[in-house]
């Protein structure tokens, strides 16, 4: 018989959970002190109340119940109308004090007998660790728990504080699931990471989920690319999205964009990646809703430049098909980003996305080993949502070379279009080269390009061999190999 | 002179511990519990004047204790100063007969002035109108 689950109402943790955890389970909850454990088990509790579960809260640190309460109270979650009829905080401190873990267990087995939770949180492991006599005691009183939580029917967490002079590992292998909470801070910022090391009876997704605690609580941000381990997509068999610059639908071979395809933009500052998706999104329609994500201009400056080129983006701000999300690229947590933009993509239904400034998601990575299989897992997660999504970033020169480390890039887009400025004698000219467009017979010539009344005015090839100076014609073109050639 | 008597039953240690010294300072005399069953146990024993009754507890929380009180036509008499993080609305949807309510966590000067209230009824001597 399959066991039922119990949802732990923290978002994104029952993803990790693949379904949450399940009922009647002992689970361990663990971390450095300020780690979120007290938050995380409250939120576990007052969701179950709002299901209209009870729970019990037995505390065993020094903090004391009122002060917690304080604490909680500018958390949304937190309902103090719930307590105490569905959630009764108790202090069993002095009972461990003076009965030890015999005594510990006569309170929890009352409390439970009296009360009815199917909730229980014990808050405060190691104190009943380091009560025990020897570690045979210790797990005898986990075993007590287990049978508890199985014969009434209880779901148990036990919050404990991990540290190297009072690690309690014993009873890992004794209950049924085990969540770490740990800062990360490989640079001068820190992140908070939930990591499940353990958990009986299901898959669950393994290694570390970046989580933050803000006003609403915990919320756990699965790595994305390890909810794209097995995509699935049906073929967009509708027609391509002109890409608002006659010139590059016609350098494509299709008319555009294929639709649901993802497409990377690279150059220079100054080069016209933004205006470029300005004229894209320009063609936003309630067929066809559209996102600007947007890192480096604030959303308005975006609209206003765009209003300078003709282009009117804040009419289709005001009808609604168009909608704006700005994250300023200092300190941001990567899959909460990319859980963001997938999730407005999707109420929305944009099928027009721009990313104004890749640069923002690579700046937002503790791991910059991860950037590629982040950014490629969204790309994926975007097509599956039907989306069509130009990416820009800016190159690390004029020539349109990828900054490191993603110069891997190029191969995780289906488009690739790349920007440069080049001097020829006193002019400095703007030329656009397509070096990838699948599943399409592109021209992969260098075209010039202008800013013009409408936006970036894509013109005919050019051979800057005639002018002099500039690219050389035998110099590869393809994903950051493109050489500015100096005199 | 015999100084008033105060029954503090809170399960929260420490929160007992800085009352009893607290109001010991002061001049009464303190008795702890822990919960109410406990409580019951040392009013068998001990006369007190006032008792502080925190509202969730194990075992016998502070409604059940204060309805058991009702009951006894002696412990009736004693005043209840109820110490809880919860609401006094909460507290009174739980049980009706209380005399003062401070929300938790307090500061001591507005427990002292509470006990003051209720046992001295104006005067500032704990040991007046001893038990």
């Amino acid at each position: 018989m399959e066991r039922i689950r119990l949802p732990s109402g923290v978002p994104g943790l029952d993803t990790v959970l693949k379904g949450g955890f399940y009922e009647s389970g002992v689970y361990i909850i663990q971390g450095q002190p300020g780690a979120g454990k007290t938050i995380l088990a409250n939120q576990i509790c007052f969701a179950h109340a709002a299901r209209g579960g009870k729970a019990a809260y037995v505390t065993l640190l020094t903090e004391s119940i009122p002060r917690m309460f304080e604490n909680l109270s500018t958390l949304a979650f937190f309902d103090p109308t719930r307590s105490p009829d569905q959630i009764y905080y108790v202090s069993a401190f002095h009972v461990l004090e003076s009965g030890g873990l015999q005594g510990l267990v006569h309170l929890l087995r009352g409390e439970i007998k009296n009360r009815n939770p199917t909730v229980l949180v014990l808050d405060g492991m190691v104190s009943a660790a380091e009560k025990a006599k020897d570690g045979l005691e210790f797990r005898k009183f986990i075993h007590e728990l287990q049978g508890y939580a199985s014969l009434l029917n209880c779901t148990i967490f036990l919050i404990g504080t991990t540290s190297k002079e009072s690690s309690v590992q014993v009873e890992h292998t004794m209950v049924e699931g085990v969540i770490d909470l740990a800062d990360v801070s490989p640079q001068t910022e820190s992140q908070r990471h939930l990591h499940v090391t353990k958990f009986r009876g299901a898959g669950f997704i393994g290694g570390r989920h970046a989580f933050t605690i803000t006003n609403r609580g915990a919320e756990i941000f699965p790595r994305l690319e390890s909810l794209m381990s097995a995509p699935t997509f049906k073929a967009d068999t509708r027609a391509p999205l002109s890409t608002g610059i006659a010139g590059l639908d016609q350098i494509t071979g299709i008319g555009g964009l294929r639709s649901s395809s993802s497409t990377l933009v690279v150059g220079p500052g100054g080069a016209g990646k933004t205006t470029l998706g300005a004229q894209f999104l320009s063609g936003c329609s309630a067929d066809e809703p559209g996102l600007l994500f947007g890192f480096n201009e604030p959303p308005e400056e975006v609209l206003r430049n765009a209003a300078a080129h003709g282009l009117d983006l804040s009419g289709l701000v005001d009808d609604g098909v168009l909608q704006t999300h700005w994250r300023p690229s200092v300190e941001n947590i990567l899959d909460e980003l990319g859980h963001r933009l997938l999730r407005i993509v999707e109420s929305h239904g944009a099928r027009r996305v721009f990313v104004d400034g890749l640069n923002g998601f690579v700046a937002s990575t503790v791991f910059p080993q991860r950037i590629d299989r982040f950014i490629a897992a969204l790309a994926l997660e975007l097509r599956r949502l039907g989306a069509t999504s130009i990416f820009s970033i800016e190159s690390r020169d004029a020539s349109g070379h990828l900054p490191s480390p993603v110069t891997r890039l190029p191969s995780l887009f289906d488009n690739f279009i790349i920007l440069r400025t080049v001097e020829t004698g006193p002019r400095i000219r703007k030329l656009l080269s397509v070096t990838k467009m699948r599943g399409c017979k592109f021209d992969d010539s260098l075209h010039e390009y202008r800013f013009g009344n409408a936006g970036i005015d894509v013109g005919a090839v050019i051979d800057l061999d005639e002018g002099g100076q500039g690219l050389h014609p035998q110099d590869p073109l393809g994903p950051g190999h493109a050489e500015v050639r100096r005199p | 002179m015999k100084p008033k008597t105060i029954l503090v039953v809170d399960d929260e240690f420490y929160t007992a511990e800085i009352l009893t010294f607290v109001l010991e300072g002061h001049g009464y005399r303190v008795l702890g519990a822990f919960n109410g069953r406990d409580a019951l146990e040392k009013l068998k024993l001990t006369p007190v004047d006032l008792i502080i009754l925190d509202v969730m507890m194990p075992i016998m929380n502070g409604a059940e204790l204060a309805r058991l009180l009702a009951e006894d036509e002696a412990l009736s008499l004693i005043p209840l100063l109820v110490a809880s993080a919860l609401s006094e609305s909460t507290v009174r949807e739980m049980f009706e007969r209380f005399n003062g309510y401070l929300r938790k966590p307090f500061l001591m000067d507005a427990v002292i002035a509470q006990v003051r209230l209720l046992l001295e009824a104006g005067g500032s001597d704990p040991t007046d109108n001893p038990a």
